[in-house]
This record gives structure tokens, C-alpha cells and sequence, in this order.
């Protein structure tokens, strides 16, 4: 186990690499140099060349790269070129923003999207299968920043009864300890803090777990209706078990695996795919932090952005696939 | 001998489309006495699963239901009985053990997990104790080192091992009456005597029932007391393995015997079969139900469907060429 996690890790390098490279020359040639826009529409041509000479970014592509290159491997991704902090420390402090809601959208997401699809495998055919079909294509279907926008109209704006925008309120904010703001209540014994976070924590979660509640749901359904005709379930049965028992422990840990896989895919997708959401909620997390990265022509922002998103695609794949091991003894490894 | 199992005019349909209905059994009644092993043979597709599933009452639903008859158990009507009745007699009192080892175990369970789970909820044994009953029982069951095979998985084990955990899970509760669905047919020729002998010998020192379903006339003759010849959901014959095989009544039956290979067959000889195939269920003959494939058809077969008629001898039989227990013409 620990060989092949080594082995993963190894062979995730490349990876890494190939999307640096790419996200590296990409920032290089289609956006503007940063040098304009941090010196405004006025500025002498002097004066621009001097600052991109200090930027660095007189310097052939090749030889940007390799100092880029080598700096990365000291652990240093450059300091963003607006605010002057090292992007590690910029990306360290809205990394839990951004891991919360992904976390709490994927829960609420594996939630519904098993039971329901469960559910609808069980009483395959019935109206409540086919009005969860339907709905899963609509939840697929439906763009996550209009569902945002809908959903604040309705629940902050008419009914008043979630806040608009943002992580928190000022006057119930928990002491910060692990930047976790559940977590922080939780360990802080702080209850009004933990509310008013999921308060802020539902519109956003809800608008990016919708898409996700149909993926599973349906994804679910399929493979527990191929999993309730296997031979086993009708041996589980001939035992005289519940129904119940024999759907959940006997079926649905079979149908695990591949759910699994799914589950693991769209958490991969929210981390890097909130980024809409993230602006619309005014959300303080990673996705805002590389589009405003982007729309400043702040390569280094990107570029660390970028790799951080790669790592977590790479360590979600990973995961799930010891996961499978857990899961199924015939999987060893 | 009392009667242990009693089915009455069973009649099991499946839904084949949105008109077509078809009667995969079709009123079949027999009995099976109480330690008595009774053989229900056929051809795929005779119905002889699905009765036995009916018996259970786990016919797939949809498509399958079960139209009409009654089977008493112990002098209980299992269809009248509440799903939480049933869940009582299922895995207890009846037990069942299917064609196919290899996928008929919980691949993400041990061994140990799937069976002591029907005896922790049928015995109400601790987990310890159900462990303990686990372990005497794969040793029944001849499974060697059986602590160690509680924890092995189902992949780890070849298909005879895996039909012995699953004959091993079947008795978990000494049953009054186990129900084989071809329970040799995916094994090769040398398991297949193994798991003969042992159900034999479990049979004895348990005094269970047995309803073996096969279509290997050869096992029958092995293991069976007596026998029942289904074709498209009819019983054709029905008596003591003895007589059928010494005089075989209806035709069918002598084709099944017929077909069988003898090592006396000259070298070249080409082997008899029935000719034809099973009809489509949804398409049955007007008249007997094994006409179209008849060597022995009479004009009546093919206008009125004869009665299943009982015989001096208690042997029963649906063919008009059969008279006072000989076969005419």
C-alpha cells in the first residue's frame, strides 16, 4: 500500500510538470504584461521598460521558465505582483474557504445523490424515479452561477432568510485556529458561529451540489439496478434478511465502487470548478483568487493556482482509488 | 409420512411484454413427505426454477408474480403468510442453494460475515457463538482449517469450496426442507460427486427434506426417492425414481432416459435427442403441451391437452397413451 502510494506520488510529477509548463507559457503569450497594468494607461515607455526589466520579463521565455523552474523546487512560487505577499501564504489563507464549501457541497451532494438514487433503483419505473430523472437532468443542465443568482433572489432577497454574499458575520466569527470555520466553531464550543457559517455556507453549497446530486443520483441508480439482479442479493434474500438489510448492506456496499469513483470526480471538479460560484458569493477561496489572478495578468498567481488545483485533482484520484481498496477485497495493492 | 411440503395447482406467470402474459408454471401440484428427497427434472426452461423460487417467493417481481394455488408448509399456506412471516420461514426453515457458486456469494464479505449472518438472525446467537456454529458447520461441510476460511473473502476460494460455504449457509439453521437449484451443474464431474455425497450425507444425519432440481437424469437416480418430470410448465410424470427409470410412461420421459449415453453405444453411433426444441411458452400447442415434438403423437394430441391422471400405483402421468399403468398402441 505504502509502495503504490509512493508510486502514485512519483508518477504524479510529470504531471505537475506538463500543467506548470502549460500554464507557464500560456500566461506568457496570450495575456498582457503585468508591467501597463501596474503602472496605469499613462506611464512613460521608460518606465515600463525599467519595470519589466526589474519584473524579469525581458528575459527569453525559456530562461523565465527555468528560473521559475528552479524556484518552485525551493518551495518558492513567487510573490503576487499586487499585493506583494508570496502566493503559498495568499493561497494557504483561502484554501480552507475553498476546501469547506467543496466539502460541504460534495457531502451534500453524496448525501442526496445516493439515497435518492437508491431510492429510484428500488422502485425503478415508479412516478418518484421518474420525476428524479427528470429532475437530475435539470440539476445537471441548470448553470451553477444563474442557479446562484436565482437562489439568492429567491432566499436572500425576497424571503430575507439566508445572508446574500460572504463567508461570515462580523459579530459570530469564530476564533481562527485551523482556518476551518465549522471546524474552528466546533473545537471553540462557539454554536452561534457554527449557525450563522452554514447560514452562509448553504446557498453557495446547494448551488454547486445541485449539478452533483444528479451525476450521483443517476450514476447511483444504474449501478444499483445492475447490482439488485446479481445472484448474491438473491442468496441475501433466501436468508430471510429485511429488505433493507439486503439493499443497503448486501447491495449497496457492492454498488460503492464505482459511486466512489464518481463521488471522487466531482469533488476533483468542485475544487477547480467553483470558481463562478466562488465570484457570485463574493466567496474569499482559491477559485476568485486565480480569476482575479487572471484578470491581472498575475502570472504568478496563476501559475500557483494553477499547480495547487493540479495537486488536488492528482491527490483526489489517489485517494480514491486507495479508497477502492477499502472498499473491495479482490482490490489489493 | 406427513406431508412436509404441499403445492397445489401452482400457477407462476411472468409478464413478457404489455399483452403477453405466460405461464412459466402452470398449475403443478406435488408433495414432498419429510426427509424425503424429491427430484424435479426438466429441460431449460421447464419451470422446474421457478417453482422452486415460488416456494420461496422469490420470483423476481416484475416481471413474475404468482397467479394462483397454494403452498402449504408444515401445513401452513406459505402465499397467505405476511412478508415478515415469510422472512421467519426463509433461510430457517426452508433454505435454498443455488446453480452458481461463483456469484451467488457477497463478494465484500468474508465467508464468516455471510454465514453467520442468517444465524445470528434466525438463532439469535451472539456473534461469538454464531462464529463457533460457523466453524462446526464448515467442517460439516468437509472445509478444511475452517477458523481460518471465516475470514477469507469468496474470491479466495474455487467453485466447490464456494458451493460448500453456500450448502454450508443453507443448513446454518438445520432447515426442515432444502431447495437445490442445480447445485452441481457448474462444477466439474469430480466435485460434482463430491457435493453429491455430501448432501447425501447431510441429508441423513439431518433428516432434511431435499427438493433437488436438476436435468441430469443420472443425479436423480443417484440421489432421489422420487421424481417429477416437468416440460413448458406441466408436469408430464410424477413417481418413485425406481419405477420411472425401470418403466418410464410418457414419452417425454423415455427420451429423457433415451438420451442419456451408455457405454454400451457401438463407436460412431450418433446419440439420440428429442428432436425439436421447448416451444415458446407464449405460443403453446393447442393439445398436449409435448406434441410438437412427439415421436408417439396421436390425432388427439394435437386437438384436446391431456389430464395429469393418477395411476393405481400412486404414480401419476399427462399422456392418452398411457392405460392402467402400461403404455398402449
Amino acid at each position: 500500500m505504502l509502495k503504490y502510494t509512493l508510486k502514485r506520488i512519483l508518477m504524479a510529477i510529470p504531471v505537475i510538470l506538463g500543467i506548470v509548463t502549460i500554464v507557464f507559457v500560456l500566461m506568457r503569450v496570450f495575456s498582457s504584461n503585468p508591467a501597463y497594468l501596474l503602472l496605469g494607461q499613462r506611464a512613460s515607455a521608460e518606465r515600463v521598460a525599467e519595470l519589466t526589466s526589474y519584473l524579469g520579463l525581458d528575459q527569453p521565455i525559456w530562461k523565465q521558465y527555468i528560473i521559475y523552474l528552479g524556484q518552485m523546487f525551493q518551495g518558492d512560487f513567487g510573490d503576487s505582483l499586487f499585493s506583494g505577499l508570496p502566493v503559498m501564504q495568499e493561497i494557504g489563507e483561502r484554501l480552507p474557504a475553498t476546501i469547506e464549501l467543496a466539502l460541504f457541497s460534495v457531502l451534500i451532494a453524496s448525501v442526496l445523490g445516493v439515497s435518492l438514487g437508491v431510492i429510484c433503483a428500488v422502485k425503478q419505473n415508479s412516478a418518484l424515479d421518474r420525476i428524479c430523472q427528470v429532475g437530475g437532468l435539470v440539476g445537471v443542465s441548470l448553470p451553477k452561477f444563474w442557479l446562484g443568482l436565482m437562489l439568492i433572489i429567491l432566499f436572500a432577497v425576497n424571503l430575507g432568510w439566508l445572508p446574500v454574499s460572504g463567508r461570515f458575520d462580523f459579530m459570530n466569527r469564530p476564533e481562527t485556529i485551523t482556518g476551518f470555520m465549522i471546524l474552528d466553531s466546533i473545537i471553540t464550543g462557539n454554536w452561534a458561529a457554527l449557525g450563522s457559517t452554514l447560514r452562509y455556507m448553504l446557498l453557495p453549497g446547494v448551488s454547486i451540489a445541485i449539478a452533483s446530486v444528479g451525476t450521483i443520483m443517476r450514476y447511483t441508480r444504474s449501478t444499483m439496478l445492475e447490482t439488485i439482479r446479481q445472484d448474491y442479493i438473491r442468496t441475501a434474500r433466501a436468508k430471510g434478511l429485511r429488505e433493507r438489510v439486503v439493499i443497503i448492506h448486501h447491495a449497496l456496499k457492492n454498488a460503492l465502487i464505482p459511486i466512489v469513483t464518481v463521488i471522487g470526480m466531482e469533488l476533483g471538479g468542485l475544487f477547480s470548478g467553483s470558481v463562478l460560484v466562488e465570484t457570485i458569493f463574493a466567496w474569499p477561496g482559491v477559485g476568485k483568487y486565480i480569476v482575479d489572478g487572471i484578470n491581472n495578468s498575475d502570472y504568478a498567481v496563476v501559475q500557483g493556482g494553477c499547480v495547487l488545483v493540479a495537486v488536488i485533482a492528482v491527490g483526489m484520484n489517489l485517494v480514491v482509488d486507495l479508497l477502492y481498496g477499502l472498499l473491495d477485497p479482490r482490490i489489493r495493492y | 409420512m406427513a406431508k412436509l411440503l404441499e403445492v397445489k395447482n401452482l400457477i407462476t406467470q411472468f409478464k413478457v411484454d404489455k399483452t403477453k402474459i405466460i405461464s412459466a408454471v402452470d398449475k403443478v401440484s406435488f408433495s414432498i413427505d419429510e426427509g424425503e428427497t424429491l427430484a424435479i427434472v426438466g429441460e431449460s426452461g421447464s419451470g422446474k426454477s421457478v417453482t422452486a423460487l415460488s416456494v420461496m417467493q422469490l420470483v423476481p417481481n416484475p416481471p413474475g408474480h404468482i397467479e394462483g394455488g397454494e403452498i402449504f408448509f408444515q401445513g401452513e399456506d406459505l402465499l397467505k403468510m405476511s412478508p415478515a412471516q415469510m422472512r421467519e420461514v426463509r433461510g430457517n426453515k426452508i433454505s435454498m442453494i443455488f446453480q452458481e457458486p461463483m456469484t451467488s456469494l457477497n463478494p465484500v464479505y468474508t465467508i464468516g460475515e455471510q454465514i453467520t449472518e442468517a444465524i445470528r438472525l434466525h438463532l439469535k446467537l451472539s456473534k461469538k457463538d454464531a462464529e463457533a456454529r460457523a466453524v462446526e458447520l464448515l467442517r460439516k461441510v468437509e472445509i478444511p482449517d475452517a477458523e481460518k476460511r471465516l475470514k477469507t473473502y469468496p474470491h479466495q476460494l474455487s467453485g466447490g469450496m464456494r458451493q460448500r460455504v453456500m450448502i454450508c449457509m443453507a443448513l446454518s439453521c438445520s432447515p426442515k426442507l432444502l431447495i437445490a437449484d442445480e447445485p452441481t451443474t457448474a462444477l466439474d464431474v469430480t466435485i460434482q460427486a463430491q457435493i453429491l455425497d455430501l448432501i447425501r450425507h447431510l441429508r441423513e444425519s439431518e433428516k432434511t427434506a431435499v427438493m433437488f432440481i436438476t436435468h441430469d437424469l443420472g443425479v436423480v437416480a443417484d440421489i432421489a426417492h422420487r421424481a417429477v418430470v416437468m416440460y413448458a410448465g406441466n408436469i408430464m410424470e410424477m413417481g418413485s425414481v425406481h419405477d420411472m427409470f425401470l418403466n418410464p410412461l410418457h414419452p417425454y420421459t423415455r427420451g429423457l432416459l433415451n438420451a442419456i449415453p451408455k457405454l454400451s453405444t457401438p463407436r460412431g453411433e450418433k446419440l439420440y435427442t428429442i428432436r425439436g426444441i421447448v416451444p415458446d411458452l407464449s405460443n403453446l400447442p393447442k393439445g398436449c403441451v409435448f406434441s410438437t415434438r412427439c415421436e408417439e403423437c396421436m390425432e388427439i394430441c394435437h386437438e384436446k391437452r391431456p389430464p395429469l391422471r393418477q395411476l393405481e400405483d400412486g404414480r401419476q402421468v399427462r399422456c392418452f397413451k398411457v392405460e392402467g399403468g402400461k403404455v398402449i398402441g
